[in-house]
């Protein structure tokens, strides 16, 4: 991909190399890759998309349960995160700045499309049907014992839809892509108490949802 | 174990099924390049102000139904008072106007009427014809250029 040229005009300060370094498990070239797409390198940025293209879609995704709304908020959230990409300061880690960029706008949306819930759910992966954990959920603790996957994958994803945003927000981050609670604090912006009481309640709230399915 | 958390881990392995929900083959392919295509475009793009400015007004008020409807009230508050306002202004200045009697009237009285202008010399300019120049120094519409009746004697014949 051709390289575009550096904007120069604007004084960007050089990302502080301990702030920037974040304590999670962040490549040592992430930084650098910053740097550059900060003075215009799109090439660099691309480096960076596709680096975390699949785990920011997924967390759109879980959230909106519809394919094409989590394909336009990715989309939209990584091309934000560039034109913002001046006043990132290093703070945190990019993943943790682009996260917090791409739940605020899932979370933005959201609150417009109340009511306007329409599932577009994708297909599930071939692992699936042997994963051992589905294979039980499946045969043997769902009462009704024909209901597939996908009847279950439906379920689940009406009974995360029920949750509000933010508990939503945390179980997805938590239960489904595995971030730590030290990380969806900073990503919300809020404390590690709050994300374990939102995680709890969550739990508690589709539990009673999905109570015929966990028997 | 508490029957609750292992309810919890019974939860936590179902919504593993979540990540087993995978977009269509090949979608990552293309998405880095979309999002790339679309930074360019927009760099290109010219910037439309007003319609940014728009744009963030609806974003803004969209997800806050009761803060759209007050921020309206207060758009109609002042569009009305703005109104009532100029309409009480025109009042103000029409109305000392009114009480003086000075708007000018037209001279409607024979007095006052245009007697003849062109003396009927040749020589002599009309009035309102600059001398120097020959073009006129009022309007057109002047009453100095308008013809005026001549008053004119009648003597029947045979008189």
């Amino acid at each position: 991909m051709a390289e575009q040229k550096p904007d120069n005009s604007g004084a960007i300060e050089p990302l502080p190399q301990e702030k920037a370094r974040p304590a999670s498990n962040t490549p040592p070239d992430e930084i650098g890759l910053v740097q550059k797409a900060r003075l215009g390198d799109l090439a660099a940025y691309d480096e960076l998309v596709r680096r975390y293209q699949e785990r920011i879609y997924a967390t759109v995704y879980h959230m909106t349960s519809n394919h094409e709304d989590a394909n336009d908020l990715a989309q939209e959230a990584f091309i934000k995160a560039y034109s913002a990409l001046k006043s990132f300061k290093g703070g945190s880690s990019f993943y943790t700045w682009l996260y917090r960029i791409a739940v605020n706008k899932t979370i933005n949306f959201l609150k417009q499309r109340k009511n306007k819930n329409h599932m577009s759910l994708n297909d599930l992966d071939f692992n699936a049907e042997h994963d051992p954990d589905m294979v039980a959920l499946v045969s043997e603790n769902t009462p009704r014992r024909a209901a597939g996957l996908t009847e279950l994958q439906e379920k689940l994803n009406e009974a995360l839809q029920k949750l509000s945003d933010d508990h939503r927000m945390v179980v997805t981050l938590h239960d489904v892509q595995g971030l730590s609670h030290d990380e969806i604090a900073a990503i919300m912006g809020c404390n590690i108490g709050t994300v374990r009481s939102r995680l709890f309640y969550a739990r508690q709230q589709l539990q009673a949802y999905l109570s015929d399915y966990l028997k | 174990m508490t029957p609750e958390s292992e309810n919890f881990e019974q939860l936590k392995k179902l919504l593993a099924l979540k990540r087993h929900e995978v977009p269509p083959p090949g979608y990552f392919n293309n998405f880095s390049r979309d999002v790339i295509s679309r930074i360019r475009a927009g760099e290109t793009a010219p910037t439309r102000t007003s319609y940014s400015w728009l744009q963030r007004l609806q974003q803004i008020l969209s997800p806050r139904p009761a803060f759209a409807g007050a921020f309206s009230l207060a758009v109609c508050a002042l569009l009305v008072g703005g109104i009532l306002y100029s309409a009480k202004m025109d009042d103000q200045t029409a109305q000392p106007n009114f009480a003086n009697n000075s708007f000018p009237t037209l001279p409607l009285t024979a007095s006052s009427t245009p007697t003849a202008v062109f003396p009927g010399n040749p020589g002599t300019l009309a009035p309102g014809l600059n001398s120097m120049t020959g073009t006129t120094g009022d309007s057109l519409f002047s009453p100095s250029l308008e013809t005026a009746p001549t008053p004119a004697s009648f003597r029947p014949f045979g008189n």
